[in-house]
């Protein structure tokens, strides 16, 4: 794998770094993430992936834009209400950097999709919402041995870590073995 | 609320594991609070128990995740309580607090979403503070209750209903279904 | 002896929306009761009923989880503040 001349341009600054080089471009060339959610977090997510030329972005989400979402969820733009969120992600990221590939699952991730899905990629990003989402992922990240980039929000509070049990580190389940009863999820 | 800034860490993250440079974020849990705007940062350790990469796991496929989250009782003291006995649609609710002269609408939000939108006539006790003894409500009236969906409004009706009020009624759906199906003119959110 | 808890977000209800209380309590589980004393509601959000901690909620004195301490009965330090983290899973609000 090599980069064109205007890929050369456009990651010069990242090429004159040491810690990136061509060297750790070409691996962001190489490298194929699959994002869950297009939501809050999926939004700068997807967009600095895709700015930065990581070569294949997979991105799973069965929502559509809604006028509520706009406040945050910046790769949506108000002319993208109703149009699947996965579609108006995807074309914010590639009016920034068309060189990327990016497959888009307008699906909601079940039992039936997931492994064949998380076997296509090499990392995983968890922007999901809800408690369902994060054990499957998690549990299938562990079952196809995927390091698994993790982060949620509740309110003004973020929480961010890494599960890679693969090479001896901790999966979502070492740190949280349950979910909260529904009862105590804010509606 | 902005959550860019930890959907930005999380990409960092992510090219630096492509990148295989610079310390991951690995067996730590990063907190973020944007109102202090501090970051703190907890130890996460492999559980040798975990059921699904412990010693002696468990789980050993993909489980039925709609069950292994699905809602346990707060407390246990579950006798018999079937939510949906009290449950009205939007429609029936509106009909039966019009005809009922006992009805007290009681809305058990929190007070910042009461001032987006409420329905007429309702009082305002908000669950974080909601206590059936001191609530003042009589066990003599229709109590009415709602909030954003009726999960809120649900266990507001629990405690009423174990602390023996018996005429209680939740409206399927919460103001949201309402807005929908009553009020075109009240705002959602 | 005085010790910090810290109380995340989705807690703060049952606290008087504080964002830290200051309590007695030379070991956790003793600083965790005379929380729940001053705030009963909070009880049963933190503790299953057997009086062990609530799964989705982990508890770290400093940065350590006390899981891989002595649990609740970690003794604490002058200093030593307690911070509750509950599991989240919100691209949500």
């Amino acid at each position: 794998m090599t980069l064109n001349n205007e890929e050369i341009s456009r990651y010069s600054r990242h090429l004159t770094l040491p810690e990136v080089g061509m060297g750790g471009q070409l691996k962001l060339k190489e490298a194929k993430i699959l994002m869950v959610g297009a939501g809050g977090l999926g939004s700068p997510l997807g967009m600095y992936l895709g700015a930065v030329g990581i070569g294949k972005l997979g991105i799973v989400d069965f929502d559509v834009v809604d006028h509520t979402n706009l406040h945050r969820q910046i790769a949506h733009a108000a002319s993208d209400e109703g149009r699947p969120k996965v579609h108006s992600l995807r074309d914010t990221i590639l009016a920034g950097n068309s060189n990327i590939e990016i497959d888009v699952h307008n699906t909601r991730l079940d039992r039936e999709n997931v492994m064949e899905l998380f076997e296509q990629y090499d990392v995983i990003a968890d922007g999901s919402d809800n408690f369902e989402t994060r054990y499957l992922i998690n549990d299938a990240a562990y079952f196809t041995k995927k390091p698994l980039v993790s982060a949620s929000i509740f309110r003004f509070h973020g929480q961010i870590t890494i599960f890679d049990p693969d090479s001896g580190g901790p999966c979502y389940r070492c740190l949280y073995s349950e979910p909260p009863p529904a009862a105590l999820v804010p509606s | 609320m902005l959550p860019g800034v930890v959907g930005l860490i999380q990409a960092t993250e992510v090219i630096k594991l492509i990148l295989d440079n610079g310390v991951p974020l690995k067996g730590r849990l990063l907190l973020y609070d944007a109102m202090k705007m501090n970051f703190k940062e907890v130890s996460v350790s492999k559980d040798p128990e975990c059921a699904l990469c412990g010693i002696s796991a468990t789980i050993t496929e993909l489980i039925d995740y709609t069950k292994f989250c699905d809602a346990k009782p707060v407390t246990s003291a579950q006798e018999e309580f079937n939510s949906e006995s009290f449950e009205l649609s939007p429609f029936e609710f509106k009909t039966a607090l019009e005809y009922d002269p006992t009805a007290v609408l009681i809305d058990v939000r929190e007070q910042y979403e009461w001032e987006i939108c409420h329905i007429d006539g309702a009082r305002l006790i908000p669950t974080s503070s909601f206590d059936p003894k001191s609530s003042g409500l009589s066990k003599e009236s229709s109590i009415y209750l709602y909030c954003y969906k009726g999960q809120r409004s649900i266990m507001a009706l629990k405690e009423l209903w174990k602390a023996g009020y018996t005429n209680l009624k939740n409206l399927k759906g919460g103001i949201d279904l309402w807005a929908e199906d009553i009020d075109p003119d009240m705002p959602q959110y | 002896m005085g010790v910090i808890i810290e109380i995340p977000s989705a807690l703060k209800e049952y606290v008087n929306n504080q964002d830290e209380v200051e309590v007695d309590g030379s070991s956790v589980v003793e600083a965790l009761d005379s929380l729940c004393t001053q705030f009963p509601e909070l009880k049963p959000n933190l503790f299953e009923e057997d009086g062990i901690v609530r799964k989705f909620i982990n508890i770290y004195i400093n940065d350590d989880d006390i899981r891989y301490a002595d649990g609740i009965k970690s003794m604490l330090k002058e200093g030593d503040s307690i911070q509750i983290v509950p599991s989240v899973a919100g691209g949500f609000q």
